[in-house]
């Protein structure tokens, strides 16, 4: 392996860590679940209610639940269903998309209206 | 595959790339198959690249292009939606371009090629998806990850052509080089 290739893997890896430091800091415990269905905001949920909201997307409809303080999205009928596959997310600036459906889910932080983080 | 119309290896190139094309078409379905998925969106090994690797060194860019655009074609078609052909195409162009481009500038070994191919490809695939969602900050938040499985699956991907060329030079008539 040449040395190019060690430092090209070693920038893109720095470049990776660096920006996912700066998105940490800037990363608290959210408080609301955004969707947008292609580019506009279908929806805002507070994440420290229990619920399952059914999103009509483009081409398809995926279920997105609510608990515990956190967002996942656990019934989709597109083909690949990745986003079934994801993670929960609860932090704000993260999110789940599901590209055939054009939908996005994404946790916002800040202060919730009357509710706090106590009911974490 | 300029010149190759002309000359007598014409066979022999009809059949590796076929073999090749074959070959990507079913890297990419057992792919599919693997049961353990990484739960974030768009990390995955890229084997079918593999492929597009081999035909990019043992022959030139040009095969490796058709290659690459044929499997993805074909294997959308067979395997999933139209849908998944654009975003699989953005990603297939970006990554070639960056490995033609590279490649001809020869500052790296082929482990350096193949993994800044990966990473275009999953840079290419996720500015397609802000595209489409028409988010900047989803992309903000899959990129240092996307980044860290470009490095590591192109590498993967990039030693085991560098080990495999040597031994298939008869393919290309020994006209390998690298």
């Amino acid at each position: 392996m040449k040395k190019n290739d060690w430092i090209l893997a070693g920038v893109v890896l720095l470049a990776a860590a660096l920006l996912a430091w700066m998105q940490q800091g800037s990363r608290q415990t959210g408080s609301r679940v955004l969707v947008t269905v292609d580019g506009q905001e279908s929806g805002a949920y507070s994440l420290s209610q229990e619920q399952t909201v059914r999103i009509e997307g483009k081409n398809g409809y995926c279920l997105l639940q609510i608990k515990n303080g956190s967002a996942s999205v656990t019934e989709a009928d597109c083909p690949d269903r990745l986003c079934v596959r994801q993670h929960a997310v609860s932090k704000s600036g993260e999110t789940i998309a599901c590209l055939p459906g054009r939908i996005l889910i994404r946790i916002e932080g800040g202060e919730d209206s009357g509710y706090d983080a106590v009911a974490k | 595959m300029k010149g190759y119309a002309d000359r007598k290896d014409l066979p022999r190139f009809i059949a590796v790339f076929g073999c090749l094309l074959a070959a990507a078409i079913l890297l990419g379905y057992v792919e599919m198959l693997i049961p353990i998925q990484i739960p974030i969106q768009g990390v995955k090994l890229g084997l079918a690249n593999g492929a597009v690797l081999l035909m990019l060194y043992l022959f030139d860019a040009p095969s490796a292009w058709l290659l690459s655009i044929l499997r993805i074609l074909l294997s959308g078609f067979l395997f999933s939606s139209l849908m998944t052909i654009l975003y699989s195409l953005a990603g297939g162009i970006f990554s070639l371009l960056v490995m033609t481009l590279l490649k001809k500038l020869r500052i790296f070994g082929i482990p350096g090629v193949s993994m800044a191919g990966a990473i275009a490809h999953n840079i290419g695939q996720l500015a397609v998806a802000a595209l489409v969602l028409r988010s900047v900050e989803s992309l903000l938040f899959y990129l240092p990850v996307l980044l860290v499985s470009g490095v590591v699956t192109g590498l993967v991907i990039g030693v085991i052509v560098r080990e495999l060329l040597p031994k298939l030079t008869f393919l290309n008539n020994g006209g390998y080089q690298l």
